[in-house]
């Protein structure tokens, strides 16, 4: 019997590759609190693993993934289990992102489908960042009445610029894998999801002629050179940020008008 | 100096190397392990063949703390008897500097520990903190006393008065540790560092730290300041409320008094 943290992250070993693959189509692989136990557990995992020379994070159907399950937060916050947002990031969605960025081996981000929310930072988090053709990227938190958050804001603000990133988190629609190539967040757009495998596999397979240590290294002087201190920077005032929002009259709205399918009233509250 | 079961002392000429080595409790501070580290590192100021030390911890972390079982149900009297800031003292009291080199927890006692030697590396996954007020008490090993001047009053305050930890990078930009690196060369740079240092004359290099300790660090006056504090917590109902509620990992509820 599966456990829903396995049902909900397949693992599997491909080569020298580990393939984590967000298994909840039904909900375009929204995170609950399974799904982020299942992946901070892989990733822990993956980073003791030193036959491993690639890790793969992927999802199934027709998103990556499009942040937090609203649904899954709303009946923890019902049964007065949730944290508060400060807390939720720090403990459940903080670790993941961190894990993802500080794994040793090389992280491809094989982008299916829609990326929105907390899917943004995870669909970006990777070394490499692959996506099909078409594939929209969505801000989405201003929609439930929050702010970016899991380093998003660091993340499009450093890329896009701070106007372009705006338009993107104002969430009037989605912007294209296309648009994010261009400034260099994505690495290549196929157009098929089949091409994007086949370079997978190729990228897999070089990879293991380089040597580990180096590329590791080459990582993580590149991630100094570019972010640090300001990503943890970003981390702490967005978290501070979302939970603030988090306790608006306007977010639970938000979250209501979501799960019940209508148009939300916000009031400014 | 041979190596205790705690902690394992490798002398590499012109440096020596301690690897605090309980990392099945990750690496917590029990007197034991306090006390073979200061004999440890007196046996080294007496060696003429090693210059400088480095310390890290084997395992998963630094060091996670002090030992809570040994103290839980002590009484403040008890605790005023046992005196283990003397213990700890001799630590400090090294004449040739001692480099820390930081990764995972550095917690509690692990904290005050590297904050009282001379030169702190950390790897970018360390985690630093004095937790202390989350189990019912404060800092006793210089914890409220060495941050404050490392980092300032302010950011020293809301740090012990909420027992949230801190990155390493956070560290640094507070100006309380040296720099942070990648795990992976964590040590080769602390080594890299301690035997440049003890390829200095010797006699400079050690007067020279006693002065900036002059300059920069806390004073026996101040250490005990702060300790008298921290025994005072033991007559109250919180500090055995958390610490039991510690071991039994649950959440404390304090009452106040």
């Amino acid at each position: 019997m599966l456990t829903n943290s396995e049902a909900e992250v397949l693992i599997e070993r491909k080569g020298s590759g580990l393939w984590i693959t967000l298994n909840k189509p039904g909900t375009m692989n929204a995170l609950t609190q399974d799904m982020l136990a299942g992946l901070k557990k892989a990733l822990k995992s993956a980073a003791a693993d030193l036959t491993l020379r690639t890790v793969v994070l992927t999802g199934r159907g027709k998103g990556f993934c499009v942040g937090a399950d609203l649904a899954d937060f709303n009946e923890r916050a019902k049964a007065g289990k949730m944290l508060g947002f400060r807390s939720e990031l720090d403990s459940n969605f903080h670790p993941v992102i961190n894990g993802l960025r500080s794994l040793p081996q090389l992280v491809i981000n094989r982008i299916n489908g829609t990326c929105a929310g907390a899917g943004l930072a995870i669909g970006l988090a990777g070394d490499i960042k692959y996506a099909v053709k078409g594939t929209g990227f969505v801000g989405a938190f201003i929609k439930v009445g929050l702010a970016p958050d899991c380093g998003s804001s660091y993340l499009f603000a450093k890329a896009l610029g701070y106007s372009k990133a705006l338009e993107l988190f104002l969430s009037r629609g989605k912007v294209a894998a296309e648009e994010l190539a261009a400034f260099g967040l994505i690495n290549r757009v196929f157009e098929t999801s089949e091409a994007m495998d086949r370079e997978i596999a190729e990228l897999s397979t070089y990879v293991e002629t380089l040597p580990p240590l180096a590329l590791t290294l080459t990582k993580k002087t590149l991630r100094l050179a570019q972010e640090a201190p300001a990503f943890e920077a970003a981390l702490t005032n967005e978290a501070a940020i979302q939970d603030y929002l988090g306790q608006t009259k306007d977010h639970a709205e938000g979250i209501s008008a979501f799960l019940e399918k209508r148009k939300p009233v916000f009031t400014g509250n | 100096m041979k190596s205790s079961a705690v902690i394992e002392v490798i002398k590499k000429p012109p440096i020596a190397v301690i690897y605090l080595n309980r990392p099945e409790v990750l690496n917590a501070l029990s007197d034991e392990l306090i006390r073979s580290l200061a004999d440890a590192l007196e046996d080294i100021d007496r060696d003429d063949a090693i210059g400088a030390t480095v310390i890290a911890g084997k395992g998963r972390a630094f060091a996670a703390g002090a030992d809570i079982k040994g103290m839980v149900e002590a009484t403040e009297e008890e605790m005023a008897k046992s005196d283990r800031l003397a213990l700890w003292m001799r630590l400090w009291k090294a004449k040739k500097p001692v480099i820390a080199a930081v990764h995972g927890f550095v917690l509690g006692g692990g904290c005050e520990m590297v904050m009282g030697f001379d030169i702190i590396i950390a790897s970018e996954d360390a985690e630093f903190g004095q937790p202390e007020i989350l189990i019912g008490v404060m800092p006793g090993a210089g914890g409220t006393q060495r941050l404050t001047r490392a980092i300032g009053k302010h950011r020293a305050m809301e740090l012990v008065l909420t027992g949230r930890r801190f990155s390493a990078r956070q560290a640094y930009e507070w100006g309380l540790i040296n720099r942070v690196v990648p795990r992976e060369i964590l040590f080769s740079e602390a080594q890299t560092l301690a035997v440049e240092i003890a390829k200095r004359p010797r006699v400079a290099v050690m007067r020279a730290k006693e002065a900036i300790k002059k300059a920069g660090d806390s004073s026996t006056e101040e250490l005990t300041f702060e300790r008298q504090l921290f025994y005072t917590l033991f007559s109250t109902e919180d500090q055995k409320e958390g610490m039991r509620a510690f071991l039994e990992k649950r959440e404390p509820r304090f009452k106040g008094k």
